[in-house]
């Protein structure tokens, strides 16, 4: 931590009442209305302000997914007044949700409403505009501005439309992209299970960083469990923008085993980068050939979700700089940045480190705020992957927070054994599916619910495309 | 004591105290520290041999170890922040 600058407690800055009454900050979640002192308020208003102790320190917490929920939670649980700001009700997870795409799992086990938050924090469901670091504001989408101490931004990803010359919105109802979970995931599996036997499905891997390093593979490997199952002749291109990739013995090695003439996988030495999306032609462009696909699955390059590059909290790269040990931002101060935005160096966009990291965030958010130094612990990751439904294979680390970035520890870390027994390999997938109950229950407080799957249902039956 | 919490914190992305079936990894909480820490420890060395804990356990000294270990034991409701 360089900032050395004071930590002002006293009650923030101003803002209108028009802007209070916006708020609508209506229920249970007043509590955090502190945030709100500045106003001229009414009776009942001031009362409620008052409930809050003097001085509490008010976190906004900008993204309620993996990272931004969690993180929300421990910070309330530790006594700090969150607003959490999301604009959706619901959170479709993208962790299992290949198994979506392969058809082996229902869409609605994969969607949550978030619920259970402690009583003192407030879930705004408004997406945030914009971040004002000099001022310590955010401005909502309905212009209501919300003051805080300090901020957790956890925006999650945006695709980069058009960075793959041709692939925009128009063009992924084509080629569906499903790498934000949703309506993309069933275009996905539905135009798979509308493919004839034999025949052919072209996906495109970015160059890194992008959310979830394995997931490319571990997706290839399920359309693959799909296609062997129930459309054997047909094959799966796999063309890749680099040459190496997460667990890549591991995969290759299953894949051969298991999948023997169905996935193709070829790199970038191989001259295998897109370079160019024709959606009318559902055909994918690298600089030495052309790729027909009757199922295509472009997954674009990423940045950090919008509101990190509008506030420049993003640098360059469109990611956000951050310093290791406490996620603040190193381009403005009071800013944490956690989950797929940051730039956490080795530890990858993964849900399980955007847990990880939010759990260690709100700790030092909240040491921070009380003037105590922050702590300097080590992080892990672990990301299972699905080669099929009963063969998972991991990879994990522990990472150290050195001055400049975020390191894997000598020694520690890396793959499941090449050579483990069917028992580990099931194991594995089991663990996977136990890590995804968990860490989906500890962020949203809530499993699928019975409801959810019926409205789910009844939206999702005869869908064709 | 605080670094330990927080390093404890992130044991629960497996082996959340949440939910439990035969099928996940072990619970943690309410197990005496000293077991913890053996086991641990076996990992650390590779004298045990689990799925993935052996990679995991490496990234850790001893007295990391011992201090989990001690904060998972004393952790004896089921709660995301132990």
């Amino acid at each position: 931590m360089t900032d050395t600058r004071d930590h002002d407690l006293s009650p923030p800055h101003s803002i209108t009442r028009r802007q209070c009454l916006q708020a609508g900050l209506t229920g249970a979640g007043l509590t955090a209305l502190s945030l709100l002192e500045g106003c001229t308020a009414g009776s009942s208003e001031r009362a409620l302000t008052q409930r809050a102790p003097k001085h509490s320190p008010n976190v906004v917490v900008i993204g309620g997914g993996f990272a931004g929920a969690t993180c929300a939670r421990v910070l309330a649980e530790s006594g700090v007044n969150v607003v959490l700001v999301d604009p959706s009700e619901q959170y479709v997870a993208c962790p299992m949700s290949n198994l979506v795409i392969a058809s082996l799992r229902n869409i609605e086990a994969q969607t949550f409403q978030p619920q259970g938050f402690p009583e003192n924090v407030t879930v705004v469901r408004q997406m945030a505009q914009y971040i004002d670091a000099e001022q310590q504001q955010v401005t909502l989408e309905d212009g209501v501005v919300l003051n805080y101490d300090r901020l957790v931004l956890a925006p999650g990803i945006d695709l980069r439309w058009s960075a793959l010359e041709g692939y925009d919105t128009e063009a992924a109802k084509r080629m569906p992209h499903a790498w934000k979970a949703g309506p993309q995931t069933l275009l996905l599996r539905d135009q798979l299970r509308a493919m004839p036997n034999g025949g052919t499905v072209v996906m495109s891997v970015p160059a890194n960083p992008y959310r979830c390093p394995p997931g490319p593979y571990e997706r290839a490997s399920l359309i693959a469990h799909y296609l062997k199952t129930h459309k054997p002749r047909s094959k799966l291109i796999v063309l890749d923008a680099k040459d190496r990739f997460s667990k890549q013995s591991l995969f290759q090695r299953a894949w051969k085993e298991q999948y023997s003439n169905l996935i193709e996988w070829q790199g970038l030495s191989d001259g295998a980068q897109v370079v160019r999306i024709d959606a009318k032609r559902n055909t994918l462009h690298t600089d030495f050939d052309e790729f027909r696909a009757d199922v295509a699955n472009v997954i674009p390059p990423q940045q950090a979700g919008s509101i990190a590059i509008t506030s420049d909290i993003a640098d360059a790269s469109g990611w956000c700089p951050i310093q290791p040990a406490t996620f603040e931002s190193t381009r403005v101060p009071n800013v944490h940045i956690i989950g797929d935005a940051a730039i956490a160096n080795a530890m990858p966009k993964s849900a399980f480190a955007a847990n990880a990291q939010a759990k260690l965030c709100a700790i030092q958010v909240t040491r921070l705020l009380s003037d105590q130094d922050p702590l300097s612990v080590p992080l892990i990751n672990t990301c299972y992957s699905l080669i099929n439904p009963n063969y998972g294979i991991s990879v994990a680390d522990v990472y150290q927070p050195t001055q400049s970035a975020w390191s894997p520890t000598p020694g520690a870390g890396g793959v499941s054994a090449t050579n483990a027994p069917a028992s580990h390999r099931q194991k594995e997938a089991d663990y996977a599916h136990h890590w995804f109950k968990t860490i989906t229950q500890e962020a949203f407080g809530s499993t699928p619910t019975t409801k959810q799957k019926e409205r789910d249902k009844n939206r999702h039956r005869n869908r064709i495309v | 004591m605080e670094d330990a919490k927080a390093m404890a914190a992130v044991c629960n992305g497996c082996h959340g105290p949440l939910l439990s079936s035969p099928l996940s990894p072990p619970l943690l909480h309410n197990q005496p520290a000293d077991q913890l820490f053996t086991k641990l420890i076996t990992y650390k060395t590779g004298q045990l041999e689990g799925t993935l804990m052996n990679r995991i356990a490496k990234g850790y000294s001893k007295e990391q170890l011992r201090a989990i270990a001690n904060v998972l034991a004393s952790t004896t409701s089921p709660s995301s922040t132990p």
